[in-house]
């Protein structure tokens, strides 16, 4: 009889081990692990992205932009952006290569000097495009490579918008981090169903609130590993300026086989219109 | 006309290209823009130019492989001072040449041309800008195209340079792109008689003393012919955050050297003349941090040089030079760009004395930064020859009204002697004022 007992409590032991949950995921670097996964593809991320600047009176500029993440190295990403519109900034392209022993390898294609350019790989901080997403918030920051440069702290567990979230605290752990990254602390809510982050607060280096992102639209995208869930709306807003970008996602869809040579220098020189 | 500008093969080339295309469901885009564009000289009171310029553009994807490209631009000049007597200009080929009204109304087929993309190579067939070089401003590597020079360096680059008609090759090989181009267009800079025409001894042939008379015969550009086409080869390759390009181009230089001819009473007759010469060059870039190096060198077989005695050697040089641009751009400052190069002409020594020195340096400083999520661009570029002691300070701000319309007001200064590059221009300091609404 304990011996039964003791082997149906082993069994319960071992289930719980083996579900997929929070069996362990206290451990805020692991849950961040996982919010790397949750954002990545098995080959590809495509989507047409509608950006929309809105000022603090309330007026607007859009720009469409075609957008590629290339996932097969699933610790560093590839991307490739080329705008399509409004006209004064159509063709404008860029590629980055991230690395995780230098910098990235970052180009820019100008219609109006038609000539490729290297640009800071380094250079974070600054603003992406006009946005208020700066290059560091386009970069895998949280994942087995970016997340070697922060310390994460589970604050405790809260509601966003009705989801049950960890609440993660993720500081520079380095000099060299602390030295080149825009954040003296981010706070970000990770969704307990999907690890995707719903809001995140951003802290400047004196820990003042300086942005805010919040994540909407989680739904489900065509070709991922079956039901893979992707934000589909990211909100970005500027408290010192007052000023808001907002990100919609069209056309999103996984895995799509690409031409590899697209993340290049070359493919930019083309100039393609 | 074609057969006389050496395009008949093009013209065959594309006939045939285009048959074998299967068009799937050709779409169509077309974008429109609007600018009026002003200039008015602080000197001498008065507008250089006020233009209105309508800038058509057409994509077109006629396959899943093959897109074409057009752009028509019509402009109108009120004050027509940056050229003479434009309809007399000879230095286009037929097939370049923009069609002028007059002296103020021009309209132009500015580009044409079809790209094809399949496997690891590529086509782009037709009127087209091609850019090699790393670096901006002075042109070390950048040959290929002709310039339009009738507002000296102060037009964008994409404005100043003439599209010619080309057949531009790129294969992709592991781990470099082979890129050749061959052009049989013998389109030839545009090197104008109007407002900045050029004076400095640099570019224009010294008069010897006593000359009572003086016959120009007329630039007609290089006899055309396919024979008298330019061709170009370029490797690059990107490894380790580095890019590396070599560049070999076999072309007639893109501006006339001036030949000078005295009869001994005092004639002088001057004589365009347009020479082949080789160049072989490079290009690196690299990215260190938050600074990024560009660099470009190039050996060019011939290159003409006015003497201070016109009356020996028809007053011209032709040398091998050597050159090269180096150019560092800092990042290290929020939402802006730090520019700073370095160019250096290098000459072969020889007995005759020459209106340049023997090393020519040039050097510039730059900044751009956008404020308010780029709402305003602010640019500053300031040149300055170091042989000649000239200098030329460019300022502007750029003010993206919303997404169609952008305003821009700019200041541009010369100062310096006279015989420099840019003090040639000590007159013309001006100001700037132009808008522009896409559609």
């Amino acid at each position: 009889m304990v011996k039964y007992g003791i082997v149906v409590v082993f069994g319960v032991i071992v289930t719980l081990l083996a579900l997929p949950g929070h069996a362990g995921e206290e451990d805020p670097r692991q849950i961040m692990l996982n919010n790397e996964q949750a954002r990545k593809a098995d080959i590809s991320e495509v989507a047409e992205l509608t950006m929309t600047l809105v000022n603090k009176s309330g007026s607007e500029r859009v720009r469409k932009v075609e957008f590629v993440l290339d996932d097969t190295d699933p610790r560093l990403r590839r991307s490739y952006l080329r705008f399509m519109s409004p006209a004064n900034v159509r063709g404008t392209a860029f590629v980055q290569l991230e690395h995780d022993d230098r910098d990235n390898d970052r180009w820019l294609y100008l219609p109006a000097l038609r000539k490729t350019r290297r640009i800071s790989g380094s250079a974070k901080t600054d603003s992406f495009v006009g946005t208020d997403f700066s290059f560091e918030d386009f970069e895998i920051l949280d994942g087995e490579v970016g997340g070697r440069n922060y310390k994460y702290t589970l604050l405790g567990e809260e509601r966003f918008r009705g989801e049950k979230c960890w609440l993660i605290k993720a500081v520079p752990a380095t000099a060299e981090a602390r030295a080149n990254t825009g954040y003296g602390e981010r706070r970000m809510w990770v969704e307990q169903e999907h690890y995707h982050v719903l809001f995140t607060e951003y802290y400047d280096h004196e820990l003042k609130l300086v942005k805010q992102m919040e994540a909407s639209n989680l739904s489900l995208v065509p070709d991922g590993k079956g039901g893979e869930v992707r934000p589909h709306k990211l909100v970005m807003k500027n408290l010192l300026t007052d000023h808001t970008t907002i990100i919609e996602f069209e056309n999103f869809v996984l895995n799509k086989p690409l031409d590899k040579n697209m993340f290049s220098r070359d493919y930019l020189s083309r100039g393609m219109f | 006309m074609l057969s006389k500008s050496g395009l008949m093969p093009f013209a065959i080339f594309m006939m045939g290209f285009m048959s074998t295309i299967t068009p799937v469901s050709a779409s169509v885009e077309y974008y429109g823009e609007v600018a009026v564009d002003s200039a008015y000289e602080l000197d001498a009171g008065e507008y250089q130019k006020r233009r209105l310029a309508l800038s058509n553009k057409w994509y077109a994807s006629l396959s899943d492989d093959v897109n074409a490209v057009a752009i028509v631009r019509a402009s109108y000049d009120w004050d027509a001072a940056l050229l003479n007597d434009p309809e007399a200009i000879a230095t286009y080929s037929s097939a370049s040449r923009p069609y002028y009204s007059g002296e103020h109304a021009a309209v132009e087929l500015r580009e044409l041309y079809v790209d094809w993309v399949g496997g690891r190579g590529g086509l782009r067939v037709g009127k087209q800008q091609v850019v090699f070089g790393e670096t901006d401003g002075i042109r070390v590597v950048d040959l290929l195209n002709p310039l339009d020079y009738s507002e000296f360096l102060l037009q964008d680059f994409e404005e100043m340079r003439i599209p010619t008609w080309m057949f531009n090759y790129r294969y992709r090989f592991d781990g470099f792109v082979a890129q050749f181009i061959a052009i049989p267009d013998v389109t030839t800079s545009n090197v104008p008689d109007g407002r900045y025409m050029p004076t400095s001894p640099r570019y224009a042939p010294m008069i010897a003393a006593g000359t009572t008379s003086i016959d120009v015969v007329d630039d007609d550009g290089v006899a055309g012919s396919f024979d008298n086409g330019d061709i170009a080869v370029r490797l690059r390759a990107s490894s380790g955050g580095r890019d590396i390009s070599l560049v070999a181009i076999r072309q007639y230089n893109k501006e006339p050297a001036w030949l000078s001819s005295y009869d001994g009473s005092g004639g002088l007759s001057l004589r365009p003349v347009y020479y082949r010469r080789n160049v072989f060059g490079a290009t690196y870039s690299e990215s260190f941090g938050s600074v990024v190096l560009r660099a470009e060198g190039a050996y060019s077989s011939r290159q003409a040089y006015y003497r201070s005695d016109p009356a020996t050697g028809g007053g011209v040089s032709f040398l091998p030079q050597f050159s090269y641009g180096l150019a560092i751009d800092w990042y290290g400052m929020q939402n802006a760009t730090v520019t700073a190069q370095l160019f250096h002409t290098v000459r072969e020594r020889v007995a005759e004395v020459l209106v340049v020195d023997r090393v020519d340096s040039t050097w510039s400083l730059g900044v751009n930064k956008t404020f308010f999520n780029a709402i305003y661009t602010a640019n500053l570029l300031y040149f300055e020859n170091r042989n000649d002691r000239d200098s030329m300070l460019r300022a502007s701000l750029d003010w993206d009204v919303d997404d169609r319309a952008t305003i821009s007001a700019g200041y541009d200064a010369f100062s310096g002697d006279a015989a420099g590059m840019f003090g040639q221009y000590r007159d013309a300091d001006r100001v700037t004022l132009e808008l522009k609404y896409s559609f």
